[in-house]
């Protein structure tokens, strides 16, 4: 079980490390362009964050195959996936703590005397988004357990077959190394995300590397796990009319949105402990499986039992799980947005709304999308903790995959895909909207 | 900001996620507590399961909610939950796709006896003789070769995995769940413990592809990937219908008999709808339904009697289920050899 641990963290890191390098090449080219090729090269950069990670999972289960007798070939292979599945959001994250500073404020600010620590400053934020990017590939289950790679995740999963889930101390203890670890690299992301000192200014530039790893993530993310789906189009209307289709998409997504808002919340409250923040992500680092685990043993209590049966366990595990990241989120939005409103709030009130509604709010949307997916293609607490009587899609995913019913699966990823797009044009459909009135009545 | 403003802040950022919490909590109500809902566990793939249990509500005018099993799940499996759950689970009737989980459950006491027709129907081997579980519709382990890469016989496949010395073109699934730990646990009875453990490490030391599944397993041989390997009949008729070039013959123990592993059904001791309950598990084990499952693409074989014509691949199995070894002395080996197992392969 180290061993495999120990390979694991290495193999995060250098991920970590890559998809970091990757990510700021893709965000120097996205503020090199301009216009609509700006939008679009944003909007497939950041594609793979909306796919599920069961896609590339089930597409390359078969493909890895191929590389039996080569496992060096699979771990190229696993390792080109995880680097494109988590360059975006590496992405998002240099696009968070990053701000329109003028040229000339960062020219004065590389002028000043460079001490140690100023360096360290400067260099915090790259060191922040591998640390965080590390962690992502660290917890990788799906992908690693399909493509057959040795994981600790996928060896926790096996070592739980046959009976050792009623004993909990023995799950806490295969999980101390992999949670010590996971601690390690959330205490070092919040630390340095503390420590980077504030929107800073990059300047874009051409990159022609940028262009490359766009190609991989479209070709190795998007093209060959669809192309694996949809062999046929034509049992897409069937599937969409399926009765289970729909109700099984409203549960999922009204757990996701409660989940992902109240994740918010609860972020923004805990960033007032300012030392204890990272204390409150420390449970959802368990991981899903030991979360799961422990939730179930929880709500087996007699004086819980009585709301085992409902939503209740499965949101408040959910919110768990997606703590971490978020505090990441809120963390970052924090930097971004000056604690001193003053400057704002000295504006006429109409104003102040315009302003405040196209920066802090939009902003703070958007910020979101990542724990929004990060949440929505969860498949391991939801196959444990959702009561019987409402299922959510994921799980129905898998049984598609298990016989597959390509057609059926087709409309399900096609759905589950584009439901992410479809909130967030909407939203930010919504507060455009909102920013056009309260702009028109300012100017009346 | 003052002591107050952080104090109000932290309240609202505890109220307002329980109260989208309850809301939410409130239109998911569960109606699993209705008096003509049963709750069923169904480890069965739902693909194949969604059908029979609208059927049974549309005959019997009772709703049947299922919770099904996933791979990403296995690990606590329906069977574990239950277990785990004891007394508390809200599950009324659980369906397993196999055959291991049903003793378990008995031996905890969270059975329910219920002998009825349905049961009668059934072979003493594929049922509990106290009437607390009851198997129906059965597949086959098979040994799964493709066409255009092995032309031999089912005696060049056992020779082969017995003698050959690079195994890297044979698939066979992690035995330690489904319907392949049941495999292993037969063949641990048939050839004992030590000739069992040399078996499956030689298997691994000389190469074999040892893939998570049985789904997997099938398709590697079907993409040309491996040359032969063990799955169950479901999943070979799987790749027949997606017209890939593979056959099959049955897997065998060393007294020839074959692997037959039904579904199997139980009542859960505490449920609060004893008589929908039997409902059900009378709907599961008629004719009506084995003949169902069997005319469904995962072509299950009936245990019981079947009046009417099955189809041409359920029939040319029907005499190799007949064939098949008494499951239930296998029983006791279960944990031995999931221990075993998963020492080998350092889970422990």
């Amino acid at each position: 079980m180290t061993a495999v641990w120990l390979g694991s963290f290495l193999r995060a890191v250098l991920i970590g490390t890559v998809s970091a390098g990757f990510a700021y090449s893709l965000f120097l080219q996205i503020n090199h362009l301009k216009g609509k090729v700006r939008f679009l090269f944003t909007i497939l950069a950041l594609l793979p964050l909306t796919l599920p990670p069961l896609l590339p999972a089930y597409a390359y289960s078969a493909f890895s195959f191929n590389f039996q007798t080569q496992p060096t070939l699979n771990e190229i292979l696993y390792f080109l996936i995880l680097i494109s599945k988590t360059s975006p959001i590496g992405l998002i994250l240099y696009l968070l703590i990053s701000a329109p500073i003028s040229k000339s404020a960062s020219f004065c600010e590389q002028l000043l005397p460079q001490t140690v620590t100023s360096k360290l400053q400067r260099h915090s934020r790259v060191l922040c988004i591998s640390s965080l990017l590390c962690l992502f590939a660290f917890h990788d289950y799906e992908i690693a357990s399909l493509m057959r790679i040795k994981h600790w995740t996928v060896n926790l999963f096996n070592a739980h077959a046959g009976g050792l889930v009623m004993n909990l101390k023995s799950s806490f203890k295969m999980v101390l190394l992999p949670l010590l670890t996971s601690v390690t690299l959330i205490f070092s992301t919040v630390y340095l995300l503390k420590n980077c000192n504030g929107p800073r200014f990059i300047e874009g530039r051409k990159n022609k590397l940028s262009y490359f790893i766009l190609c991989l993530s479209t070709i190795l993310l998007l093209i060959y796990p669809l192309l694996t789906i949809s062999s046929s189009l034509n049992g897409i209307k069937d599937a969409l009319s399926g009765k289970w289709m729909l109700s099984e998409t409203v549960n999922s997504l009204a757990l996701t949105i409660v989940s992902t808002i109240c994740c918010i919340i609860i972020s923004f409250g805990v960033l007032q402990f300012k030392k204890q923040t990272t204390l409150f992500a420390i449970p959802g680092l368990l991981g899903a499986l030991i979360l799961g685990l422990v939730f179930i043993s929880l709500f087996n209590l007699p004086v819980l039992s009585s709301i085992k049966q409902t939503i209740i366990p499965l949101c408040l595990a959910m919110i768990i799980y997606g703590l971490p990241f978020s505090i990441l989120i809120c963390l970052a939005i924090k930097k971004h947005i000056p604690e001193d409103n003053r400057p704002i709030d000295l504006l006429h009130s109409k104003n102040r709304t315009v302003l405040k509604w196209e920066t802090i709010y939009l902003f703070a949307t958007m910020a979101s999308i990542p724990l929004f997916c990060f949440l929505w293609f969860d498949l391991t607490l939801s196959s444990m903790l959702a009561p019987a009587s409402v299922t959510t899609l994921f799980p129905r995913l898998y049984n598609l995959m298990h016989y597959s019913e390509n057609e059926k699966l087709s409309a399900t990823i096609s759905l589950i895909t584009l439901v992410p797009f479809i909130i967030y044009l909407a939203v930010y459909g919504l507060i455009r909207l909102r920013v056009i009135i309260a702009r028109r009545t300012s100017l009346k | 900001m003052n002591k107050n403003s952080i104090k109000l802040k932290t309240v609202l950022c505890i109220l307002i996620p329980a109260l989208l919490i309850v809301f939410l909590a409130i239109f998911m109500k569960s109606g699993s507590n209705s008096a003509n809902t049963l709750v069923v566990y169904c480890s069965h793939d739902s693909v194949f399961a969604d059908e029979v249990l609208q059927k049974f509500s549309a005959q019997s005018g009772i709703k049947v909610i299922a919770k099904y099993d996933t791979e990403a799940s296995k690990s606590l499996g329906l069977t574990e939950k239950i277990l785990f759950e004891k007394d508390q689970s809200e599950c009324d009737v659980y369906w397993s796709n196999e055959i291991l989980s049903m003793p378990a459950l008995k031996d905890a006491g969270l059975l329910l006896k219920y002998k009825g027709q349905g049961y009668s129907r059934i072979p003493e081997k594929y049922k509990d003789p106290d009437g607390y579980w009851c198997g129906f519709a059965a597949r086959l382990r098979i040994s799964i070769y493709n066409k255009d890469l092995f032309k031999g016989s089912n005696e060049d496949i056992e020779y082969a995995l017995i003698n050959q010395a690079d195994l890297s073109k044979t698939a066979i699934a992690l035995p330690l769940y489904g319907t392949t730990l049941t495999h292993f646990a037969a063949m641990w009875v048939d050839q004992g413990p030590t000739k069992l453990k040399y078996f499956y490490t030689s298997l691994k030391k000389r190469k074999a592809q040892i893939v998570p599944g049985n789904g997997p397993s099938r398709n590697l041989v079907a993409n040309g990937t491996c040359n032969f390997g063990w799955t169950d009949t479901d999943d070979f008729f799987g790749a027949v219908d997606k017209n890939a070039p593979v056959a099959m013959f049955p897997c065998r123990l060393s007294d020839k008999s074959t692997i037959c592993i039904p579904n199997t059904v139980g009542i859960i001791k505490h449920t609060k709808k004893p008589e929908a309950a039997q409902k059900l598990v009378e709907f599961l084990l008629s004719e009506q339904n084995e003949l169902a499952l069997a005319k469904s693409s995962s072509r299950q074989i009936p245990l019981g009697p079947v009046k009417e014509e099955l189809p041409a691949d359920v029939k040319a199995l029907l005499p190799f289920a007949q064939q098949g070894t008494d499951l239930r002395k296998i029983f006791s080996v279960r944990d031995d050899l999931v221990n075993w197992i998963k020492t080998t392969e350092g889970l422990k």
